[in-house]
C-alpha cells in the first residue's frame, strides 16, 4: 500500500477500532461511541463519517446490513471483516510509529 | 471490492442512493431524538441534526462522484501503465497485436462470408428446411428425372403421410417489355400453393388465387423485389397494372420481399395446370413439396420408396421405364447453397483452429513476458499491492493488446471479405457479403475472451509468485517456474499439432483440386467465348424464321477477325441445367415395336459445334453444311450412348426414330419448337464423339447424349453462341454483338462468359476451400514457428549461466548447439506426432468434400511433416546458434 496521509487516515482508524470494540453498530452509534470513549475530546464530523464508511466498505474492510435497532428503527449496522481486522492491526502499528515519531520530534524541538 | 462488482456499482447507483438516503435519515432521527431528550424543542432538535450532518442530497451526490472517479482513476492508471509497458517492449507489443489481428481478422472474415451465404436470403425461407423438389431415378434409361407427368403429380399430391403440401414449379425465360425495352427475365410458373409453402408472404399485394391457377384463368404475375426495384423503380403503383411478358398482358397482383429467389426467378405466374391430362409419358412439370414436420429425411425417403415400388407394380407393364424406379427429393435451399455449406463449415473449423493457435501464441508470449516481470510483480506485492490489483493490472494490459489486435482484425475483415468473395465468383449472395453484425459481435467476443483468458493465465501465475524465490532468482532474466515451463511447452506443441492438421488438409485439398482440374472434361474450355440470344416471338413467329436467322448469322460470325470457329447450340455449356433435364425419347430401328423407350440428353447444334468445343471425334464424322433439311436426318452420339445401345456393334449407320412415344421434343414444353411436323423422325448415326461433361463439372456423371443438326431439327428461341478464338476470346464480345445486331438491331445479347470462366465457376466452392485452407495453413505454421522460436530463444536466455559454466568446463560449441537444438526439436517432433494422428481424422472429413480422394494420403502427410520438420529445425537453429556465441566469462559474471 502506498504511504498514506496518516492524519486524514485517522478517521478510518477510529472507525475500524470502534467496530472492533463495539461490534455491529450503526453510523450514529459510531459517533456516540467515539465521543464517549474519548471523554468528549474527539467529535466526529458527521458529514465526513458516511463517505468514510462508504470508502472503507468499498475497500472490503467492513460490511453492512440493515437491522432493526433496539427502539425499533431500521438502521444500517457495520461490522469488521477479517481483512478489516488485519488492516486495523496495520494502521494501529503505523499510527504508533507516527505518534512515536511526532513525540521524538517534539522532545528534541 | 472486485473490479466487476465495482463496475456493477456504477449501474447500481440508484439503489445505493436509496440505502444511503435512508441511512442518513435514520441518523438524523436518532440525533434529533437525543437532542429532544436533552431538552430541545422538536424543531430545534431537527435543525441541529441537519446542521451537524449536512445536506443529505449533496452528501450522497459527492459520495457517488467519489466512487466513480476513484474507479475510473484506477482503471486509467492501469491503462496508462499498460501503455507504458507496451512502449517499453515495442517488439513484443507489435507481435501480440498482430497475432490477435490475424486470428480475429481471419475468423471474422470467414464468419461474415459464411453468415451471408448460409443465412441471408438465398432461398432461405422459414420453411426451407422442409422445402424440396422430387426426383426419380429410372435405371432402365440410366436417367435421373426431375420432371413428372400430370398423373404422377396427382398421385404425389395425394400422399399426406409424406408431404404437408405439394406444388408445381417450372422455370422459363420470358421477355419482359418495359417502356419498349425488352429484358430476358427468369420466370417461374408455379401452382397456387408454392409461395405459401415457402412460408413467405408478399411484401405488397397478394398471392395467386385458386381461380387464377386454372386453365384459361386470368393472366396474373407476382414480381420479385429486385426486379420491381430495377425495372419499375420500386413504384408501388405497379400493383394491379398490366405488364407485358412474352407478348401477353399480365396483371401484377403481388411483390415479394427482397432476396426472395424462389427457383432462381424474379417473376412468377400461375401454372394453370390442366388436371384432366392423363398422359403418363409427357414429363413436363417439376414438383415442389413441403415435407411433413414430423418426418426425418430417411423416413420420408422410405415412404417415397414404398410409393415408387407401388408405381413399378402398377405401371411397369405399360411404361417399362418404371421397372426398378426410385423416388427421392432434394432440398432446394441446399441446392442453392450447393457445395458451399460443407466447404464453409470445414473452413470455419480451420478458422477455429487458427484462433486457437493465435490464442496459444499470445498466451505463451504473455507467459514469457510474465516471467521477466516476476521481479516487478514481487516488488509491487512487497510494497503492499493486493493480488487482485496485480491481476487486474495484467488483465488490463492483455485487454489493451487484444483490443488493438481485435480492432486491426476488424479492419482487416472490411478488406478481407471482398477479397475472399472475389476468389469465388459464383458464391451465392457473394456481392452482398459484408461484415455482418453477428460476425462483428463474434469478433468482439473473441477479442474480449482472448484478452481476459490470456491475461488471467500469466496473471495468476505471477500473482502466486513467492517473493523470496523471485528475488533470489536474481538478474532481470528470471525464468519460468516448472509449471510455467510446462504450460508454455504444451501450448507450443499444441500449436504445431494444430497447424499441421490445417496444413495437411490444405495440401490434400490442393492435390485433389489439381487432380480435378486436370480431369478430362471432354472439351477444351480455353479460348472459347459463349453468349446467349433470345429471339422474341413477336418478330420470329415461324420456326423457319428462327432457322433462317442463324443461317444468315453464322457466316457473319465466322468471318469476324480472330474467330476460328463459331457455332450455335441449345443449352449454355456448364450454365444451363436444362440440358440434363431435357431429353429426347427415341426408338432403335432394330428394336422397333418394343414397349421400352430409351432416351438421351440432346443438343441441337450447328456443324462447327464440336470444333469450337474441342470434342474429340471417335468415329464417323462431324456434321457439315450438307446436313440440312434437303438431306436425310443425321445424328452424332457420345461414347456413353454408343456403348449403352450398341455395346457389341458399330453404331455408325444405325438408325433411330426420334420421339417414338410422343412424337415431339419434350425439351421445354413452353418453348416454341422449331421442328416442323413434317420433319422426318428417322435419323442415322453418322458420328461418335467423346463424352463431355454436360453440367456441373465434377459430381454429375455423363449421360447418353446425342447431337442433332440445327438445320434439320429447327431452333429454340434461346440459343447459345460459341466462338473459338486464337486471341483472348473476351475481345470478340463487341464484334459479335455488332454482327448480331446488324441482322436485328433490337436483339439483346446476354450471359456473356468465357468457357474457362464457367468451368472455373463450377470449381468455385472447392477453390474457395483450397485457397483459404492454404492461407490458414501458412498462417498457422508461421504462428506456430514464431511460438517455437520464442520458446527456444527464451530457454537460451534463461540458461545463459548454465551454458557459460558448461563452456568453461570444456563443452564445445557443437555440444551447446546440440543441447539447445534438442529443446526445439523435442517440442517440434512431439507436435508433429500429435498433429499427425489428428490429421488422419481431418482427412476423413475432407473425403466427404471431394470425390476420388485417397482415404489417407500418406505421401502427402509425409511431405507435409517433412516440410514442417525443416521449418522447425530452422526455428530452433537460429536461437541455438546464439547460445554458442555466449562468452563464458561474461555469462558467469552476469549476476
Amino acid at each position: 500500500m502506498a504511504p498514506k496521509d496518516h492524519l486524514s487516515g485517522t478517521l478510518d482508524l477510529l472507525i475500524l477500532k470502534t467496530l472492533a470494540q463495539a461490534g455491529p453498530i450503526h453510523g450514529y452509534g459510531i459517533v456516540l461511541y467515539i465521543q464517549r470513549v474519548s471523554d468528549d475530546l474527539l467529535r466526529v464530523e458527521e458529514g465526513s463519517l458516511y463517505p468514510a464508511l462508504h470508502r472503507i466498505e468499498q475497500s472490503g474492510w467492513i460490511t453492512a446490513e440493515w437491522r432493526t435497532s433496539k427502539n425499533n428503527r431500521r438502521a444500517r449496522y457495520y461490522k469488521l471483516t477479517p481483512a478489516g481486522r488485519r488492516q486495523l492491526a496495520k494502521e494501529e502499528q503505523s499510527w504508533d510509529r507516527v505518534v512515536q515519531g511526532v513525540a521524538s520530534v517534539l522532545r528534541f524541538a | 471490492m472486485s473490479l466487476i462488482s465495482r463496475f456493477a456499482s456504477l449501474f447500481r447507483a440508484h439503489r445505493l442512493d436509496q440505502d444511503l438516503q435512508e441511512e442518513l435519515r435514520t441518523h438524523m432521527e436518532m440525533r434529533a431524538e437525543d437532542n429532544m431528550a436533552e431538552g430541545m424543542s422538536e424543531e430545534e432538535a431537527r435543525l441541529d441534526a441537519r446542521r451537524k450532518l449536512g445536506n443529505p442530497a449533496v452528501l450522497t451526490e459527492n459520495m457517488r462522484e467519489q466512487d466513480t472517479l476513484q474507479w475510473l482513476e484506477t482503471v486509467w492508471q492501469d491503462v496508462r501503465y499498460g501503455l507504458r509497458q507496451m512502449r517499453k517492449n515495442p517488439g513484443f507489443s507489435v507481435m501480440a497485436v498482430l497475432i490477435v489481428a490475424i486470428g480475429v481478422g481471419a475468423g471474422t472474415t470467414l464468419f461474415s462470408v459464411t453468415d451471408t451465404v448460409l443465412r441471408k436470403g438465398n432461398g432461405a425461407y422459414p420453411n426451407s428446411e422442409r422445402f424440396a423438389v422430387i426426383w426419380a431415378l429410372f435405371p432402365r434409361q440410366n436417367q435421373r428425372v426431375y420432371n413428372f407427368t400430370i398423373p404422377e403429380y396427382q398421385e404425389l399430391r395425394d400422399q399426406p403421410q409424406i408431404f404437408e403440401k405439394t406444388g408445381i414449379l417450372v422455370g422459363f425465360n420470358g421477355t419482359l417489355m418495359v417502356d419498349h425495352a425488352p429484358e430476358r427475365t427468369l420466370c417461374t410458373r408455379i401452382s397456387v400453393d408454392v409461395i405459401p409453402m415457402t412460408g413467405v408472404k408478399p411484401l405488397l399485394g397478394r398471392n395467386f388465387l385458386p381461380e387464377e391457377d386454372r386453365p384459361g384463368g386470368p393472366l396474373v404475375a407476382i414480381l420479385g423485389y429486385e426486379l420491381w426495384q430495377r425495372r419499375f423503380g420500386g413504384n408501388p403503383n405497379v400493383l394491379n397494372t398490366s405488364i407485358r411478358l412474352d407478348d401477353e398482358n399480365y396483371q401484377v397482383v403481388g411483390i415479394m420481399p427482397p432476396l426472395y429467389h424462389l427457383w432462381g426467378g424474379e417473376l412468377w405466374v400461375p401454372y394453370q395446370l390442366d388436371v384432366a391430362n392423363d398422359d403418363r409419358a409427357n414429363r413436363r412439370i417439376r414438383i415442389a413439396i413441403l415435407l411433413r414436420r414430423d418426418l426425418s429425411e430417411p423416413q420420408a425417403n422410405a415412404r417415397l420408396q414404398e410409393l415408387a415400388t407401388r408405381w413399378t407394380n402398377e405401371h411397369a407393364g405399360t411404361n417399362p421405364e418404371y421397372e426398378g424406379m426410385k423416388l427421392s427429393f432434394w432440398n432446394v435451399h441446399e441446392w442453392v447453397v450447393r457445395g458451399y455449406k460443407t466447404s464453409l463449415m470445414i473452413l470455419l473449423a480451420a478458422v477455429g483452429l487458427l484462433i486457437l493457435i493465435s490464442c496459444a501464441n499470445l498466451g505463451s508470449l504473455l507467459l514469457s513476458k510474465a516471467s521477466t516481470r516476476r521481479r516487478e510483480m514481487a516488488l509491487r506485492s512487497a510494497l503492499g499491492a493486493r493480488r487482485g490489483r496485480i491481476v487486474r493490472q495484467l488483465v488490463v494490459e492483455s485487454l489493451i493488446l487484444s483490443f488493438l489486435g481485435g480492432g486491426l482484425g476488424v479492419l482487416l475483415t472490411i478488406w478481407g471479405v471482398p477479397a475472399a468473395v472475389s476468389l469465388v465468383p459464383e458464391l451465392p449472395n457473394g456481392p452482398q457479403a459484408t461484415l455482418t453484425p453477428l460476425a462483428l459481435l463474434t469478433a468482439i467476443a473473441m477479442t474480449v475472451l482472448t484478452g481476459v483468458l490470456f491475461g488471467l493465465a500469466p496473471a495468476f501465475y505471477s500473482a502466486h509468485t513467492d517473493l523470496t524465490t523471485a528475488f533470489k532468482e536474481g538478474s532481470g532474466q528470471a525464468g519460468l517456474s516448472g509449471s510455467g515451463h510446462a504450460l508454455r511447452n504444451v501450448l507450443v506443441v499444441a500449436e504445431i499439432a494444430v497447424s499441421l492438421v490445417i496444413l495437411a488438409a490444405a495440401v490434400l485439398t490442393i492435390r485433389t483440386f489439381r487432380q480435378l482440374s486436370q480431369l478430362d472434361l471432354g472439351f477444351q474450355p480455353r479460348n472459347v467465348l459463349t453468349m446467349e440470344v433470345t429471339l422474341p416471338e413477336s418478330r420470329y413467329r415461324q420456326p423457319s424464321e428462327l432457322v433462317d436467322f442463324f443461317h444468315r448469322l453464322m457466316p457473319r460470325l465466322q468471318a469476324l477477325p480472330g474467330v476460328q470457329y463459331a457455332a450455335v447450340t441449345t443449352g449454355h455449356p456448364m450454365l444451363d441445367r436444362s440440358v440434363d433435364i431435357s431429353f429426347q425419347d427415341f426408338e432403335l430401328e432394330e428394336k422397333q415395336g418394343q414397349k421400352d423407350t430409351p432416351n438421351a440428353n440432346f443438343r441441337v447444334v450447328t456443324p462447327d459445334y464440336f470444333r469450337v468445343a474441342g470434342t474429340r471425334l471417335l468415329g464417323g464424322r462431324y456434321f457439315n453444311d450438307e446436313d440440312d433439311a434437303d438431306h436425310p436426318g443425321v445424328v452424332v452420339v457420345n461414347k456413353t450412348m454408343a456403348q449403352l445401345f450398341w455395346p457389341n456393334g458399330n453404331p455408325l449407320g444405325k438408325r433411330l426414330r426420334l420421339g417414338s412415344r410422343t412424337g415431339e421434343f419434350i425439351a421445354d414444353p413452353h418453348a416454341v419448337q422449331g421442328s416442323d411436323a413434317s420433319v422426318d423422325p428417322w435419323v442415322t448415326v453418322v458420328g461418335v464423339v467423346d463424352d463431355a461433361k454436360q453440367i456441373d463439372v465434377i459430381e454429375v456423371p455423363v449421360r447418353q447424349e446425342m447431337f442433332l443438326p440445327l438445320m434439320q431439327r429447327g431452333s429454340r428461341r434461346d440459343m447459345t453462341l460459341l466462338f473459338r478464338s486464337e486471341l483472348d476470346p473476351v475481345t470478340l464480345t463487341d464484334a459479335a454483338r455488332h454482327a448480331i445486331q446488324s441482322l436485328d438491331p433490337e436483339l439483346p445479347v446476354h450471359e456473356v462468359f468465357t468457357l474457362d470462366q464457367l468451368v472455373s465457376d463450377a470449381f468455385g466452392p472447392k477453390r474457395l476451400t483450397m485457397m483459404l485452407l492454404m492461407f490458414f495453413g501458412v498462417t498457422g505454421v508461421t504462428l506456430a514457428v514464431v511460438g517455437l522460436y520464442a520458446v527456444v530463444a527464451l530457454s537460451v536466455r534463461q540458461r545463459t549461466r548454465e551454458i557459460g559454466v558448461r563452456m568453461a568446463l570444456g563443452a564445445r560449441r557443437i555440444d551447446i548447439l546440440k543441447m539447445m537444438l534438442k529443446v526445439g526439436l523435442r517440442l517440434g517432433s512431439l507436435g508433429i506426432l500429435v498433429g499427425l494422428s489428428a490429421s488422419f481424422g481431418a482427412t476423413r472429413v475432407l473425403r466427404s468434400l471431394f470425390v476420388n480422394i485417397d482415404p489417407v494420403d500418406s505421401g502427402t502427410l509425409v511431405a507435409v511433416c517433412a516440410g514442417l520438420g525443416i521449418v522447425i529445425l530452422f526455428a530452433s537453429y537460429w536461437p541455438s546458434l546464439r547460445a554458442t556465441r555466449v562468452d563464458p566469462m561474461a555469462a558467469l559474471r552476469q549476476e
